[in-house]
């Protein structure tokens, strides 16, 4: 017993040592450094997104949901689906429905409290969501910000006012598969139209590209009053498909696992 | 000077954190207590990811300013040039969005497993689940 303390304490000298070569290392390789600039990558990245005359242009000021959505779209379609199955082995994991929802014992001060934020939540995520393309921030980080709001319902009232307020499984599973088919239809619709029309197109095109292909998704319509619209191609799309794909696929994690562990006592 | 300092040491603090939670994953037997460390580990590795963007002279999101619905001007290669030298690197950023969507997804679907194992095992220690041998 003794001899067995002592390797783990051998071990955890080891893995600090990790930790601090691994640290040495990065300093020591201007991996994380203060003065060393942009890497080649990254200027590329900045300088076409937002620029118009640019062939990898996404015409949008945000660069880190362009690139998600545009120059790296396919790492994110796929990453959405790893998503989407993980819900889906929750889901068989936990034998999905059943279960009763239990009534609530908190106090009025909870009640009132999450009565308040609710909307807030809801409000703040809807926006960070709508102007992923413009400010930072997109349908990732709105839909975590977003499933917050029904995680605070199922701490205070129980799952039984959440399913009054519309957050079924039933209705979960069927936004949550229609948001990522439509993520996919988004994404094919300018290769369909490209093979119909017999030009060049990519899958998951967002913009016209000289030379490549000359067709693609507006950057902003002009409204009837006068003035634009902006919403950069896809990326103002498949920000609302990805906030509704992740905050209902989110939401109903919880409610699964609120079912499968009884919920509050 | 401190800014560097302080820059340095925070560094350091996320290398140990990192090395911490691989040393606690491998060696602690609970576990929810792996997966707890497993969460740690990611985050760690996602700060340390932030960090490799930041350089002193970066004082701008990546998000080129003066974007509305309803107006933006677009920029000219100029004024590009100027921004990508002020900007922090975008790509860490694009990593770590994707990487914490996966890794609650991951998260999820292992606690489920780890309440599967306590249902029907009654422990959660992983040196006293025995495999049964014909």
């Amino acid at each position: 017993m003794r001899s067995r303390g002592a390797l783990e304490e051998l071990g955890l000298v080891l893995s600090i040592l990790l930790g601090v070569l691994l640290t040495y290392y990065l300093v020591r390789a201007d991996v994380v450094s203060l003065t060393y600039g942009n890497i080649p990558l990254a200027n590329l990245y900045l300088r076409a997104v937002p620029d118009p005359s640019s062939p990898f242009t996404s015409r949008s000021p945000e660069v880190v949901t362009s690139v998600i959505w545009d120059q790296r779209g396919y790492d994110t379609y796929f990453e959405t689906s790893v998503l989407f199955i993980a819900i889906i082995g929750v889901l068989y994991l936990a034998g999905y429905g059943g279960g009763q929802g239990n009534s609530s014992v908190s106090t009025v001060i909870p009640r009132v409290i999450a009565k308040i934020l609710f909307p807030v939540i809801v409000a703040v995520s809807v926006s960070v969501a709508l102007h992923g393309h413009l400010t930072p921030g997109g349908g990732f980080q709105g839909g975590s910000i977003f499933a917050v709001a029904p995680f605070l319902y199922l701490l205070v009232f129980g799952r039984r006012m959440l399913e009054g307020k519309g957050f079924r499984a039933n209705a979960l599973v069927f936004a949550r598969s229609l948001a990522v088919f439509l993520i996919t239809v988004v994404g094919s619709i300018v290769l369909v139209v490209g093979l119909l029309t017999g030009v060049p197109a990519f899958l998951f095109q967002n913009q016209p590209k000289p030379q490549l292909s000359p067709i693609g998704y507006p950057a902003y319509v002009v409204l009837p009053w006068g003035g634009i619209f902006l919403f950069s191609g896809t990326l103002m799309i498949l920000n609302v498909l990805e906030f509704t794909a992740v905050s209902t696929g989110f939401t109903l994690a919880l409610v699964i696992i609120d079912t499968v562990t009884g919920g509050r006592e | 000077m401190i800014a560097e300092a302080l820059f340095y040491l925070i560094v350091f603090a996320v290398g140990v954190t990192i090395g911490v939670s691989i040393y606690g994953i491998i060696v602690r037997p609970h576990i929810v207590k792996k997966l707890v460390l497993l969460t740690i580990l990611t985050d760690a590795a996602n700060v340390m990811a932030v960090l490799f963007g930041y350089y002193l002279r970066a004082i701008s999101p990546p998000v080129y300013p003066g974007g509305s619905l309803e107006d933006f001007a677009f920029p000219s290669s100029a004024q590009l040039r100027e921004f990508s030298s002020i900007s922090v690197d975008p790509i860490p950023q694009v990593l770590i969005v994707t990487a914490i969507v996966i890794g609650l997804a991951e998260l999820i679907f292992l606690s489920l497993v780890a309440y599967n194992i306590g249902v029907n095992y009654k422990t959660l220690m992983i040196n006293k689940l025995e495999v049964e041998e014909e």
